[in-house]
């Protein structure tokens, strides 16, 4: 039964905690920050080949000697074009910044719980007067803080970017549209908190941060599958299939919180975890 | 008054009772030892107490809170030294102690003066912005001892806390055990350490999987031994001059030998004369049993007070020329391993004294 408010002193220790361990391990650190980076450098780069990219017809679709392919060609009109466009190399973009909400989180819960088994502080922490609840939301809010922040800072750097690099009209065609800001407020969220449950139900069952890592990139699968899917013309990223992607998540979520929830248990933690 | 009692306490992990029909009565104060074979439940037995994990069968109340209804509140008054240090190696002791303080809700100021005070103690101080990962078995030991005590815990679990510490940091920690006695604190050790059970423990409880014995190691020896004398003898192998003519108010219960045909001891066979003591000791009325060993005899009484005098004046009246009257203390090792190789299998009713 929780009588404290949700966000207590307890949680905010284990949070401070979990950060004063992640900015001393370098390995986690660069795991963790390797993926915004390295993604957000992709956006960019693709950003500022659709900048250059006369998306009018007046060239052609010739960009600088770089052929547009055959299925973004053969169009005059320009709303035409940049629905094209957006959808052979924008929209990709989209559920490329997902992958940050996934493998941050799931890094940081693998590190954080395995880290725990490893230096055998589980039962020392477990018999302090700390609920379980509270360990489990401090842990979760660490992985998942710097998941979200990286990824809405990433995504404010590409959407900064691309009102210098786009024309107004562009710009919010392109990226401001309903489904890309429905998707950073409503599923970064949900896939963070899928990647954290995911970190800490695997975590808690191997003895080593790297083999839970392996494991978890198994969740990663769908947001590559959808990625592929858009890159082949055969998923369109719409309001619609962003709100249905939306429930399913959430579903998923649901469901992992509950195995998370049962897992995180005192005695559960003590005499099966290995 | 009792700070933990524990009512047919058991733990069941699957088919197996990891310990059963647990009864514990621990007084305020009290340093009490946890004593048992790898496998026993000892660990089993402190995380019940600790409320780590919960009881199949039983109850207990811990600092007057039971353990199925206030965990928390005997978490809060709790603290414990698992076997494994159990720190977080990349950061300093401030930062471990820090980190534990606010999950006992101490302000930052009460953190800083107790971490100060026992990381000097534990001469960890000059050490404190340092990575623990840097620290020796010994001090990430001393660390763990130090965040036990951090919060002034009513109760003090601690399993095997000397196991990784040089002669001089195992003294310290004892001393500190032994100062934390007089504060009032109930301490529960849990060592394969017998001797400095022996010396710290007020009391200690034997188990294996059930109770097998509770008392104060003392009484531990008594019960299995009786209350032994050791009489050692100068020339024990010479015959004594008047062996021939004992006292006649002696109640032997072996023939006197006859003067007469009693052939003179040869002190060439070794231990004839002690021998010869030995069973005129063992007729003395309230005498259990004596054996020699080497130039003493051990005698087995219950009533030392009574038997002793009585035995003193035979030897003395036979002449010998006693250099040493002692009751034997044996080691609680001694006592334990018997314990244990007795119990092994049996599966007896556990047993207090």
């Amino acid at each position: 039964m929780i009588d404290m408010p949700l966000l207590n002193h307890h949680v905010v220790a284990v949070i401070e905690n979990e950060w004063a361990q992640l900015r001393r391990n370098k390995v986690a650190l660069f795991t963790i920050l390797a993926p915004p980076v390295l993604l957000l450098s992709v956006g960019l780069a693709i950003l500022l080949l659709v900048s250059l990219m006369d998306v009018t017809g007046d060239r052609g679709g010739y960009v600088s000697g770089w052929q547009v392919p055959q299925h973004v060609q053969g169009t005059d009109t320009p709303a035409n074009s940049i629905q094209l466009v957006r959808n052979t190399l924008l929209n990709p973009l989209l559920a490329l910044f997902q992958v940050i909400p996934l493998v941050v989180p799931m890094t940081i819960a693998s590190y954080s719980v395995v880290g725990e088994k490893q230096s055998r502080s589980l039962e020392a922490l477990l018999a302090t007067p700390v609920h379980t609840w509270e360990l489990l939301l401090g842990k979760a809010l660490a992985a998942a803080l710097p998941a979200l922040l990286a990824t809405w800072l990433s995504f404010d750097i590409f959407a900064v970017a691309a009102r210098l690099w786009l024309d107004p009209t562009r710009y919010s065609d392109l990226i401001v549209s309903p489904a890309w800001l429905l998707t950073m407020i409503l599923v970064t969220p949900l896939l963070t908190m899928l990647a954290v449950e995911a970190g800490i139900i695997i975590s808690s069952r191997v003895k080593e941060a790297q083999s839970a890592q392996q494991l978890s990139s198994i969740i990663i699968l769908p947001v590559l599958a959808t990625l592929v899917g858009q890159m082949a013309g055969v998923v369109n990223l719409s309001v619609g299939f962003v709100l249905t992607a939306g429930v399913v998540i959430g579903l998923a979520d649901t469901a992992l919180l509950f195995i998370a929830v049962r897992l995180f248990n005192r005695e559960t933690i003590l005499t099966t975890w290995r | 008054m009792y700070a933990i009692t524990t009512e047919s306490l058991g733990k069941q992990f699957g088919k197996r009772w990891a310990v059963k029909d647990l009864a514990l009565q621990i007084r305020q104060g009290e340093i009490f030892g946890l004593l048992g074979p790898n496998g026993a439940g000892k660990t089993t037995t402190m995380r019940m107490l600790a409320c780590l994990i919960a009881p199949s069968s039983g109850t207990a109340v811990v600092c007057g809170y039971d353990i199925r209804r206030n965990p928390t509140e005997i978490r809060r008054r709790t603290g414990i030294m698992t076997e494994a240090p159990g720190l977080y190696e990349t950061l300093s002791p401030l930062e471990n102690l820090g980190f534990y303080g606010k999950l006992y809700d101490m302000s930052a100021a009460e953190v800083r003066k107790q971490a100060e005070h026992y990381l000097r103690l534990f001469e960890l101080w000059d050490r404190r912005h340092d990575i623990v990962a840097g620290f020796s078995k010994g001090m990430k030991q001393k660390l763990a001892l130090v965040r036990a005590l951090l919060h002034g815990p009513q109760m003090l679990i601690l399993d095997e806390p000397t196991s990784a510490l040089d002669p001089e940091g195992a003294k310290i920690v004892r001393d500190c055990i032994s100062a934390l006695r007089g504060e009032g604190c109930t301490i529960i050790l849990c060592t394969h350490n017998l001797s400095e059970a022996q010396a710290l423990c007020d009391r200690v409880a034997i188990i294996k999987n059930m109770l097998l014995k509770m008392g104060t190691p003392r009484e531990l020896q008594q019960s299995l031994y009786g209350r032994q004398v050791e009489i050692k003898l100068a020339n024990p192998h010479s015959p004594p001059h008047s062996r021939l003519h004992p006292p006649p108010n002696l109640d032997l219960q072996f023939p006197a030998p006859a003067p007469e045909t009693q052939p003179r001891p040869d002190p060439a066979q070794d231990g004839n004369c002690l021998n010869d003591l030995a069973v005129l000791v063992a007729g003395v009325a309230g005498v259990r049993d004596v054996v020699v060993a080497g130039d003493s005899m051990l005698m087995s009484t219950l009533d030392p007070d009574e038997v002793v005098p009585e035995v003193v004046r035979l030897l003395v009246g036979r002449g010998a020329d006693i250099v040493r009257v002692a009751e034997v203390e044996y080691p609680l090792e001694r006592a334990y391993l018997d314990l244990v190789a007795r119990y092994n299998g049996e599966g007896e009713a556990s047993e207090a004294f």
